[in-house]
């Protein structure tokens, strides 16, 4: 499931900009900032589901930017950069929640119930049906950051385990449940499993 | 392959990562099966469904000052932040109309989508009545999202075309390669709506890919000159 859209770091920034920033210009930092602030925050949102940790991450991510961007090569690509720096920054928080899925401690091998239901309140009725924002917001942490990362961001499973500090093996078993789940919130009642 | 088999390689399927063994083996099954069809119908929905999900959320202040402030307190950073100070790039006139422009669009945008909500949610009722106030409601809001789309979008197009000689070919290969797989993605939505009128989804898609050009295109407007 490869996102069809480019998503919104496909932000054009040209090279002066960005040998300026590299040299210590504020207005060509404060220039990058603005070109990148609405899609990492819009991408901390997405992956914390939180106003004040999606703040956060946009201020860590960009102190990290001033910190490191004279030691960006320019040969990748900057937006990746950037968007990496914010996932790491976001996955981070994540990790801190308590009882957070991407503790370290826990197993791989998560229950269903990891997976089921997130904070947002219980199961829907058989005759709801949800729309796909809706249905994101039900899914816990981990499902909803592997969905993101691999659905939309277009990460493979590769770049996501080495993000998350798991394995590959664990980044798709993740999304292929995480899929059902999301399908089963989207058409209840949808037999999963069909025939033979 | 049974269909247990083809739902475990289903993502890999449609994300093009399965074997060219096992995609013949997929594409086999598909063939014969009505129901994995459908539930291969279902995984490419939700892909398409996720990828046009809105991702231009703004925060609510400024943070710049707050990450300015930080960094002077930093001793990884002081020093070399700040060591270039020149006055900002300002807009052109015609950044500004354009700017304008957008605002109509996103504000009719979103007092359209609160509309459709309050729709969607009044006393109609489940059922076909529902159903049928939706749709309209859609449409109404897609039609009108359309008008204030083309007249954005033609003017910040003319807006770079006036600023193309500004840019460098790295940045006007990546502006004109985004506007082109938005185009590509509204006018295979502008015909699947037109095959299939009725359908709930697509008409909030396409406004959510009207944004998503317009948001682009300005800020490639309000990108700095090269030098
Ligand atoms: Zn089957």
């Amino acid at each position: 499931m490869t996102a069809v859209t480019p998503t919104s770091f496909a932000v054009p920034v040209d090279e002066i900009t960005v040998a300026r920033a590299r040299a210590g210009d504020e207005a060509a930092l404060e220039a990058l900032f603005r070109s990148f602030e609405a899609p990492v925050y819009s991408l901390a949102r997405r992956l914390t589901r939180s106003t004040h940790d999606a703040e956060d991450v946009l201020q860590e991510t960009f102190l990290e930017v001033v910190r490191s961007i004279h030691r960006f090569r320019g040969d990748g690509s900057l937006a990746g950069w950037i968007r990496k720096v914010a996932v790491s920054k976001a996955l981070m928080k994540l990790r801190r929640r308590r009882g957070s899925a991407f503790e370290e401690t826990l197993p791989e091998d998560l229950s269903d119930d990891d997976l089921a239901l997130g904070p947002y309140g219980p199961a829907t009725s058989a005759a709801e049906r949800v729309d796909l924002e809706t249905a994101l917001g039900r899914l816990s942490d981990v499902a909803r950051v592997v969905i993101w990362l691999h659905d939309v961001e277009g990460y493979s499973h590769d770049e996501i385990a080495a993000m998350a500090g798991k394995t590959a093996s664990f980044s798709k078993s993740q999304l292929a449940r995480a899929h059902a789940r999301l399908r089963e919130l989207l058409a209840p009642g949808v037999r999963e499993e069909p025939c033979t | 392959m049974n269909c247990r088999d083809l739902v475990a390689r289903l993502d890999d399927f449609v994300d093009g990562t399965l074997s060219a063994a096992d995609r013949g083996a997929v594409a086999l099954h598909l063939e014969i099966c009505p129901s994995c069809r459908e539930a291969e119908a279902r995984v490419r929905a939700l892909a398409a469904g996720a990828a046009m999900l809105p991702r231009a959320i703004e925060p609510a202040h400024d943070l710049w000052p707050d990450i300015v402030a930080r960094i002077q307190g930093d001793t990884v950073t002081q020093g070399r932040f700040g060591a270039v100070r020149h006055p900002r790039w300002h807009r052109r006139g015609a950044l500004a109309a354009a700017a304008a422009a957008l605002v109509v669009v996103s504000s009719v945008v979103t007092t359209l989508m609160v509309a459709r909500r309050d729709a969607a949610t009044g006393p109609s009722g489940p059922g076909r009545a529902g159903t049928a106030a939706g749709v309209t409601a859609a449409t109404l809001e897609l039609s009108q999202a359309r008008g204030s789309y083309e007249a954005a979008r033609r003017q910040l197009l003319a807006v770079l075309e006036t600023r193309r000689s500004s840019l460098s070919p790295a940045t006007l290969k990546v502006l004109d390669e985004n506007v082109r797989i938005i185009d590509d993605a509204v006018r295979q939505m502008e015909d699947a709506l037109a095959r299939d009128p009725g359908n709930q989804e697509l008409p909030s898609l396409l406004v959510t890919a009207y944004r998503q050009e317009i948001d682009m295109l300005q800020r490639a407007a309000g990108l700095p000159a090269r030098g």
